[in-house]
């Protein structure tokens, strides 16, 4: 591959995840806005048009924040942690297919609008996010302190948890697509039709769509099982020792693992950037498609986040091995059947 | 699958790697500088909400978090074997179908085991 090739490769590198990062910011602001309106309040709207910059307010305040490290803390293991959270979070989106179609960019066509193409994705995509706890354990015990260890302890035995329900609940779209390609998996459903139409995987597998959701919160450690960092018995869980930047990138890694998830279930369940009634969509079309569909996916979070309590702790385990994992392995079983008789094959 | 499909992701982790490292960077070299270093060590004690810290924060745990972990590998590495079998069940039909049923089949006696023993409580 020659030099410039590669050095195309990194900027595009370099613009998605710098788009993703501005994504981020704005969903905090999106997030806050939100949570106050269900709140009856109004939420930051000070800093600029609707509060719009408060996200970079935001940024430069943590800048100017000590970097600072406690006593008794393992200061390598301090400073590595929350990098390599934020870095397992940022490689998920390596794989993520915003749009398939060639963008022609002043007469230079560039590939399509995901960074990389890998045969295996999908592995790669349940790797690096699974890698993510070991960002939240390693900072976990390096604080040195009874909170952030047990808070760690919790958000990892939660995180392998939900990782299996999670897992088992995106093995029905593998069994009909029978790829591990997130392009061609976002295509996946052209190859299945019910009475001429072809429906995304929410109908083939609905269970696993709900499964999945459920999965998807814990995975993302969000309300109602932000248990890590349940502040009522644990300060702040596993990232009680950190401040300034070093927080920043524990809670960007966290954003920015809701929504890698959200854009995995966008191209999992509906369809990735496919527009029903138009097939021949540009790829501006398909990127406007797949950001409405996470931005879909990103409200639900919010509003169950302003709406369902905290579960117990014992009681979220319970769930998660009792309840969702013979479920998940129900619908993997009908949906195997389904895609081994090749009922609703186009 | 050449080596040279893997470049596009080298590249993307190359970026992914710079953006924390950069950031971290910014706190070192903006940060506000301690202003009372006269005040020594005991603002850099552990946080236990004002309760005086006791003993180090490494102790023993519960056994729980381990059991979870033995759990959950056992059931990860189901997923291991899942996947591959998965990925070509439309190709082997209904001999899939059943060799997938035996597979879960023997997973389930397992599980329904780990469940009459009680692992999957939690006090």
């Amino acid at each position: 591959m020659p030099i410039w090739e590669i050095l195309a490769l990194f900027v595009k590198g370099f613009v998605i995840a710098n788009l993703i990062m501005v994504v981020f910011a704005l969903m905090t602001w999106v997030e806050r806005r939100l949570l106050s309106f269900f709140q009856y309040r109004l939420g930051p709207n000070r800093v600029g048009p609707f509060g719009l910059l408060q996200p970079i307010a935001d940024l430069l305040k943590l800048i100017n924040k000590e970097n600072f490290k406690p006593n008794a803390v393992s200061a390598v293991l301090h400073l590595a942690a929350p990098i390599a959270t934020l870095f397992f979070a940022l490689a998920v989106f390596a794989v993520i297919p915003f749009g398939n179609e060639d963008w022609n960019l002043f007469g230079w066509v560039t590939p399509s609008s995901m960074a990389a193409d890998l045969d295996v994705g999908v592995l790669f995509a349940i790797a690096m996010s699974g890698l993510g706890g070991y960002g939240v354990i390693v900072g976990g015990w390096a604080s040195n302190s009874k909170y952030a260890l047990l808070g760690a302890l919790r958000a990892c035995a939660q995180l392998i948890s939900y990782e299996i329900t999670l897992t088992l609940a995106m093995m029905p779209v593998l069994l009909m697509t029978g790829t591990l390609s997130m392009s061609k998996i976002a295509e996946g459903h052209l190859d299945w039709s019910i009475g001429g139409w072809h429906p995304w995987f929410i109908v083939w597998a609905p269970l696993g769509f709900v499964l999945f959701l459920i999965a998807a919160l814990a995975e993302a450690n969000r309300a109602p099982f932000d248990h890590s960092e349940a502040e009522q018995e644990l300060v702040g869980g596993f990232h009680t020792e950190y401040g300034g930047l070093r927080y920043a990138a524990f809670a960007n890694a966290e954003y920015l693992h809701l929504l890698a998830i959200c854009a995995i279930g966008v191209t999992f369940f509906l369809g990735g950037t496919s527009i029903p009634g138009l097939p021949d969509a540009n790829a501006w079309l398909d990127l406007l498609s797949f950001t409405v569909k996470m931005a879909f996916f990103v409200f639900v979070f919010i509003w169950i986040r302003a709406t369902v309590p905290r579960l117990r702790y014992d009681r979220l385990m319970r769930m998660g091995w009792k309840a969702l994992l013979p479920l998940a392995t129900a619908q993997f079983l009908i949906t195997a059947l389904i895609a081994s008789q090749g009922w609703g094959r186009a | 699958m050449t080596l040279e499909s893997w470049i596009p992701i080298g590249m993307f982790l190359l970026v992914a790697m710079m953006i924390p490292t950069g950031l971290i960077g910014l706190g070192f070299a903006f940060g506000a500088r301690n202003s009372r270093p006269d005040i020594g060590g005991n603002r850099g004690f552990a946080f236990e909400s004002g309760v005086s810290t006791g003993h180090a924060g490494r102790q023993r745990n519960p056994i729980d978090f381990y059991l979870t972990a033995m759990l959950f590998i056992i059931f990860d590495i189901e997923m291991v074997f899942m996947i591959p079998l998965g990925l070509v069940i439309q190709d082997l039909g209904t001999y899939g179908f059943i060799e997938l049923l035996v597979f879960v089949g023997i997973l389930a006696v397992g599980y329904a085991y780990v469940w009459g023993r009680g692992a999957l409580e939690w006090e």
